[in-house]
């Protein structure tokens, strides 16, 4: 399992209490939104990011008195697991000869080129301007989107920059995201 | 996710990383998310049921961890909790049951399957076999 403060064990009662099934879902959710793909592989992930947390030999550490909402661990460990995911759905997709493997087993980390940051900030650009097009009559979206390019990505912030409560934004991001789909098809990236 | 530089910034995956972290706050209504889960294709109520197999498995409050069928077109069906090698069963058995004869029968047993996914017959003959010796146990210390 997860330890808790100290690398103590955590109680059974803290683990059995916690809303399992809702926490999947919001997992699946996540990772679907994420990978654009099957829910079955989004499932999976947070089956995994659960089996990962529940792991008897697991190193996961979950301070569950300084932080009683599990969501933030689970989320890191599904971050974690959806990075995996991707690189090898990449690495599949790709022809690799011995050369190639040599260089992805001594490149682990993900290391980007200036031109694939280029691409990525041009993709991040565009999808961001058909977003800010399809939201001109929805003021908090259109308030959103320069926080956005600024780096302020925590609701929380978001909320304080625009005078809004959190549940106004939180609404309001759902609309973008929905957006943020949508602009992605119409671009052809998926 | 926390403030970034704006040179900082990966653009989209740094975006869509917050936008998705939000299904997973509270402050989400699961309804919402439920919502999106459809949408997308999938079966709310089966992945709540699922999940709850799963975690009463490995917090040993129920029985065996479950298993599910492949879809048509698709491999092999894989153990339902993620993708579980060998090693990651015996821990999950054994934690469920804490039973250290039936980590050696399950070890005995696996030595002869594919090296990393157990398949679904293999799955169930193993825990077939595991709950048999579980039993064999519980009738020893009667």
């Amino acid at each position: 399992m997860a330890v808790g403060p100290s690398k103590q064990p955590i109680p059974k009662s803290v683990l059995a209490a916690l809303p399992w099934p809702e926490l999947v879902e919001r997992l699946t959710a996540v990772a679907q939104f994420r990978l654009r793909g099957s829910v079955d592989d989004a499932k999976q992930l947070a089956m995994e990011t659960v089996a990962v947390f529940l792991d008897p030999e697991s190193s996961v550490e979950w301070d569950y008195v300084a932080e009683p909402d599990v969501r933030r661990c689970l989320g890191s460990i599904l971050n974690g697991l959806l990075r995996n995911f991707v690189r090898k759905r990449g690495n599949l997709e790709r022809p690799t000869d011995d050369k190639d493997l040599e260089l992805l087993a001594a490149n682990s980390d993900e290391v980007q080129t200036p031109e694939e940051i280029a691409l990525a900030r041009d993709l991040f650009d565009r999808v961001l301007a058909e977003v800010a097009e399809n939201s001109k009559n929805d003021a908090v979206v259109t308030q959103l989107i320069p926080l956005f390019q600024r780096g302020i990505m925590e609701a929380d912030e978001q909320a304080a920059e625009l005078g809004v409560s959190k549940a106004t934004i939180y609404e309001a991001r759902r609309r973008m995201r929905d957006r943020v789909e949508i602009a992605r098809k119409n671009l052809g990236e998926h | 996710m926390p403030t970034r530089n704006p040179s900082q910034l990966r653009g989209l995956e740094d975006l869509e990383a917050s936008l998705g972290d939000d299904m997973l706050h509270a402050e989400m209504p699961i309804e919402t998310v439920r919502e999106y889960l459809r949408l997308a294709g999938g079966d709310p109520e089966r992945i709540r049921h699922d999940a709850a197999l799963l975690v009463d498995a490995v917090l040993g409050q129920s029985g065996t961890p479950p298993v599910r069928t492949a879809r048509p077109g698709r491999r092999p069906s894989r153990i339902a909790f993620g993708r579980m090698n060998k090693e990651q069963l015996i821990r999950h058995v054994n934690a469920l049951r804490g039973n250290p004869a039936a980590e050696r029968a399950l070890r005995s047993r696996l030595s002869n399957t594919e090296p990393e996914i157990v398949s679904e017959e293999e799955l169930r003959a193993i825990l077939e076999e595991f709950q048999n010796l579980f039993e064999e146990d519980e009738d020893e210390t009667k």
